[in-house]
């Protein structure tokens, strides 16, 4: 729930564009953090990105589908999370399943979620068992990446107030009311979002759950 | 879209089209100027034009157009939410979002269905850390491997009742412990693929198949498709058809 | 019985090895030294679980031993594997976890194009060992659409495209029909005839006669309890059953003749009976005679 989905063309050039700069920037700064870990924690990496892909094709109705960030983001760290989401939205840009342009703000967003679980995690961890910590920081992170979303658009309207400008058959330019735009575009989506981040955390508390009983060295 | 992944891996690894004979960085250079165009022009007309060439493109690339169509659309529904509260009374404006969105997908399936996944991942791993080049691989060969794997886990939770369809927290819960057996399951065998690798001589850096840096007359077409979106771009911007 | 690990002429030994998994599994391959000299064909047969991959694992480098020693060509493998894979070649159980591109002949590629082999010598290379596979018509075909038993003869021309000295395969017949387990069996004769050594993992006991000079017996736990001929192997039926490993029917049905008197031998294989059996009639008719 937390992927933009929008697709090339849409934002403004210097949006996208210090997307990708601070996305490969993150990324630099990741891999040479992770430089020395054994290969086992790129494997996970992998196969965690992958299963993102694979729970994408999890429908949820008319709520879209599941990330699976959360989870994602509480086995890897923050670092390595985010890494994943960069990977996740490369192939998804690939696939045509989102812009290339866009693939900074996507990774920034998804990545805000995978970023954050598990330092939420590990606080809700004082009082709660896995699982229900799990659902817990599920939660908080799909918020910061909600956040994370609405800051893009936020953006997106303060670089582009005059909307979208164009010649008109009358020849003057039409322009949209960008905040009213973006409050708007919030108004639709909410519900959605807030569903969304229902169902991630349930999800979310039974995978985590899961793997403290069958597999604990996995969990942090 | 496991379906997607599968299917567009078949037309990229089994083409035999120009389009698949030309070196994955000329195609790439082909991508950059369409998106190029998608970032600069604003005339829907010529956005159209654009989508007529790439339909053009991939019939060349024998590309089935319809299924390839509709991979390319599939970001539309959710940018729709997006055009709607974009809209401004003319019929330009969402004409203009949704062909740059058409575009930009269009070119990437294209990209993709006539370019198997090493190659495409060759170039990319040469100037990005080994952490994602690798991971990149990895995660795609994974996710090949898990595609049957979910679906028969999904198989197993529907026959013995645990996606019942009469909760939908409950089926949620169902489909996370499903989800943990598969977290269980790609970790076990993405190890293994990569020890693989490793054995097979991988030393860090993505190995193309095929020829994704190496140049040859094919390689003409996409490069000189390339040249006529941007002179195309430049001639727009003569004429003011651009933001 | 015990052999210098770096004597000339060994290619792998491995001596008294103890791994502990994550979830506390332990496996002890102890007992008798495992040791396969150069050019020699070598089965390890046992249960499910009883150590047979874990075994290969620490050969392949996979695995590192918590205790014990492992040798291939005098290298540590799980430190130095880099030094010798171009002589090592390896066929896994599952081969979804070996194959690794899109397309059959990308797959068989793989490895000498990651060794820096120029793309001509690469394509003769590949259309070699396809050939001698026997799958040069699926070259241009996507792996994950063939099937199992498809998919383990482009593991094993991945495996041999380089030529290795050494080759390991973890249950190699599995998944395939009887006609392309006995050209597999006859592919393995031949390159054993060129000098090349193999270690099979396998629990199907029919092919261990056509398949290896030396069996090693492995029970639950790793204990390697016996080394030898299979005719040796085979002969001491209480042994086997105790390690939960069943002799091929034919060994069975003839320790059963000897059981009630009919002593006609210890044959590996069926021609081998038919022959005992033919030979024992025809004396008889002379005896009646």
């Amino acid at each position: 729930m937390t992927h933009l989905h929008i697709a090339d063309g849409v934002l403004p050039v210097p949006l996208w564009l210090g997307g990708l700069l601070v996305m490969a920037g993150l990324v630099g700064f990741v891999a040479w953090r992770h430089r020395n870990d054994r290969a086992d924690r790129l494997t996970l990496l992998a196969s965690l990105a992958a299963l993102m892909l694979a729970a994408m094709a999890v429908p949820l109705g008319p709520l879209g589908h599941l990330s699976f960030a959360p989870v994602v983001g509480i086995l890897l760290g923050s670092g390595l999370g985010f890494l994943a989401a960069v990977v996740v939205n490369a192939i998804l840009a690939f696939l045509g399943h989102g812009g290339i342009t866009v693939l900074g703000l996507n990774a920034l967003v998804l990545g805000a979620a995978t970023a954050s679980a598990r330092p939420f995690h590990r606080l809700a961890r004082t009082r709660l068992e896995p699982g229900p910590a799990a659902a817990v920081a599920s939660i908080a992170a799909g918020l910061v990446s909600v956040a994370a979303l609405w800051a893009v658009l936020a953006c997106a309207s303060a670089l582009e107030p005059a909307g979208i400008a164009h010649a008109a058959t009358d020849g003057h330019a039409h322009e949209a009311d960008a905040l009213g735009s973006t409050g708007r575009f919030l108004a639709f989506a909410s519900p959605f979002w807030l569903l969304g981040l229902a169902a991630e955390a349930i999800v979310a508390a039974s995978v985590v759950g899961f793997l403290a009983r069958v597999r604990p060295e996995l969990l942090p | 879209m496991n379906s997607d992944v599968a299917l567009v891996d078949t037309w990229a690894a089994s083409g035999r089209s120009p389009f698949h004979r030309a070196s994955a960085l000329s195609k790439m250079a082909f991508l950059a100027a369409i998106l190029f165009a998608v970032v600069t022009v604003q005339d829907p007309v010529a956005l159209g034009a654009v989508a007529l060439l790439l339909v053009l493109c991939l019939a060349v690339a024998r590309v089935p157009v319809g299924p390839a169509l509709l991979l390319a659309l599939y970001p539309l529904l959710f940018s729709s939410l997006f055009v709607l509260s974009r809209w401004d009374g003319t019929w330009q404006t969402p004409a203009t979002l949704v062909l740059r969105a058409l575009d930009g997908s269009l070119a990437a399936v294209l990209l993709v269905a006539t370019t198997p996944y090493p190659d495409l991942f060759a170039p990319i791993a040469r100037v990005t850390p080994r952490l994602l080049g690798d991971g990149l691989f990895l995660t795609y060969r994974a996710f090949f491997g898990l595609l049957h794997r979910a679906e028969r886990t999904w198989t197993a939770l529907r026959l013995r009742g645990g996606l019942s369809g009469r909760g939908l927290p409950k089926d949620l819960r169902h489909a996370g412990d499903g989800l943990g057996q598969l977290v269980l399951h790609s970790y076990d065998r993405s190890r293994r693929l990569y020890e693989v690798m490793q054995i097979r001589g991988h030393s860090g850096r993505v190995c193309g198949c095929r020829h994704w840096a190496h140049f040859t007359a094919i390689d003409f077409l996409p490069l000189a498709l390339a040249v006529v979106v941007v002179a195309g771009v430049v001639v727009l911007t003569r004429n003011g058809g651009l933001r | 019985m015990s052999e210098p690990r770096n004597a000339d002429g060994t290619a792998v030994y491995v001596s008294c090895v103890r791994h502990v998994y994550a979830d506390r599994t332990q496996v002890h391959l102890c007992g008798l030294d495992f040791v396969v000299k150069k050019g020699e064909r070598v089965a390890i047969l046992g249960p499910n679980g009883c150590g047979k991959s874990t075994l290969l694992y620490h050969i392949l480098g996979l695995l590192a031993p918590h205790e014990g020693e492992v040798s291939v060509f005098g290298v540590n493998p799980a430190k130095g594997f880099n030094k010798i894979r171009e002589r090592v070649g390896v066929v896994l159980q599952n081969v979804d976890e070996q194959i690794l591109a899109p397309t059959v002949w990308d797959d068989v590629s793989f490895s000498p194009r990651n060794y820096g082999y120029a793309p001509a010598e690469v394509d003769r290379m590949v259309d070699t060992v396809l050939e001698e596979v026997g799958i040069a018509h699926l070259r241009h075909k996507v792996c994950h659409g063939l099937s199992g038993g498809e998919k383990r003869k482009v593991a094993l021309a991945g495996a041999l495209v380089l030529k290795p000295e050494l080759l390991i395969l973890d249950e190699p017949f599995e998944g395939l029909d009887p006609r392309s387990k006995s050209d597999l069996a006859a592919l393995l004769e031949r390159l054993h005839a060129q000098g090349m050594t193999m270690i099979t993992a396998t629990h199907d006991v029919h092919v261990v006669s056509d398949l290896a000079d030396v069996v090693y017996v492995l029970v639950t736990g790793g204990e390697i309890i016996a080394r030898g001929a299979p005719e040796e192997i085979f002969a001491d039926a209480a042994r086997l059953k105790a390690s939960n490993v069943e002799p091929p029917q034919v060994v069975e049905l003839f320790q059963r003749l000897e059981e009630e008197g009919i002593p006609l031998g210890r044959p590996l294989s069926v021609e081998d009976a038919v022959e005992r059996l033919k030979a024992a009639l025809a004396a008889r008719g002379r005896d009646s005679a």
